[in-house]
């Protein structure tokens, strides 16, 4: 597996999630910060060491109506890092631990403020693989079953507070 | 003793363009280390490289910068958070525009550069300075030499390491205070072969970073 640093790593992951959420593709997040349309899927591939200098930082979290700061890692898990390279593993959606994420994130982000079907959800994230739906369908029952959301008529949603 | 002031000498305009981000990222390391006294050679030992590259980086008409994985440790380096090097309120994309000079006064490297963001106002000049040392034999350290004598004697450095995981160990063990320049000073001895002494130690490149290994021929 490829190996890169922590910070870099971070970066990638945090970029990556708040592009799911948002529900943008690769493509039109390169786009949209004035990369090259390939640029984002080559840094979040495996196969490489790529990965995002601090110049392109800002356009990013433009793109993410985000800010730098908020694609850093938190205080709370800053490294006092001696510059040992990790695996890059970048976050995926064929692994549960890695969707359950997502969806926390997306609820926090109000997508399920409106109701959605599961269909929904899979177009958001540009799912195309049954072992990745299975595993959200899971996970959104999950969720449902601690209660963060509600599940009625095969829309799943947030209850907002009256 | 009285230093005599060289003639100034003052080398043409630079100007450059590069990104704000890389920019501001320099100054703030500059800033941060001297506000804590490393010397930039210093930074460059604990970033694992040769002793001008900080200086080359931090220089307002070149144009390379720091990368992402030197990001990485400069907080630990600098003592600081990661969010006191990098700025939060940048435009994306955006430009600026430096013109520097640079003269030498006396043992003293000065740039004075003005900047452009963008379209914007030329800015008032600023100045950021290098003293150059010359001539000057650091002694060693004798505690933190003993420490390094002892970790070899360990088997410490049967495997490589770093120049900062080093510094990090020392200053845990180490009593009296000392500088990454004591520590780079120890390391370089034992390094050379002089005379009867043979080298204990050499210095390898790992992920384009210096690491210290046990020399194979002792």
């Amino acid at each position: 597996m490829k190996k890169i640093s922590f910070l870099s790593l971070y970066v990638i992951n945090k970029v990556r999630l708040l592009r799911l959420v948002h529900g943008l593709s690769s493509r039109t997040l390169s786009e949209n910060s004035g990369l090259s349309s390939g640029y984002v899927g080559m840094v979040e591939s495996i196969k490489n060491n790529g990965q995002y200098p601090p110049d392109v930082w800002p356009m990013l979290a433009e793109s993410l109506n985000s800010t730098v700061h908020e694609l850093l890692p938190p205080e709370s898990i800053e490294q006092n890092s001696t510059g040992d390279l990790i695996d890059k593993k970048v976050l995926s959606l064929d692994n549960e631990n890695d969707i359950d994420l997502v969806l926390k994130t997306m609820i926090q982000y109000s997508f399920f403020d409106t109701p959605k079907f599961l269909t929904d959800v899979i177009k958001h994230l540009f799912i195309n693989e049954h072992g990745q739906v299975k595993l959200l369908e899971n996970s959104l029952n999950k969720i449902v079953d601690l209660n963060v959301l509600s599940k009625r008529e095969n829309q799943y949603f947030k209850e907002l507070p009256i | 003793m009285a230093v005599r002031v060289k003639r100034k000498k003052i080398d043409q305009d630079t100007v450059v363009v590069m990104s704000e981000m890389d920019f501001e990222i320099a100054k703030q390391v500059y800033i941060r280390y001297n506000e804590i006294g490393l010397y930039d050679e210093e930074v460059s030992f604990l970033l694992g490289k040769p002793n001008k590259y900080v200086f080359d980086l931090i220089n307002p008409s070149e144009k390379d910068k720091f990368k992402t994985e030197q990001i990485d440790v400069l907080p630990t380096i600098l003592n600081c958070k990661i969010r006191n090097i990098i700025p939060n309120n940048l435009v994306a994309n955006q430009k600026i525009q430096v013109r520097a000079t640079q003269s030498m006064v006396g043992n003293k490297l000065i740039f004075t550069y003005t900047t452009k963001i963008g379209k914007g106002e030329l800015t008032d000049s600023e100045t950021f300075e290098k003293t150059i040392l010359k001539g000057e034999r650091k002694k060693l350290h004798t505690q933190v030499h003993d420490f390094t004598f002892g970790l070899i004697g360990e088997g410490h450095f049967s495997s490589p390491k770093n120049a900062l995981e080093l510094y990090l160990l020392y200053k845990e063990h180490v009593t009296q205070s000392f500088r990454p320049a004591d520590l780079q000073k120890s390391l370089s001895d034992c390094m050379r072969n002089q005379g009867e002494k043979v080298a204990v130690l050499k210095r390898t490149i790992i992920n384009a970073r210096y690491h210290y290994i046990a020399s194979e021929e002792v």
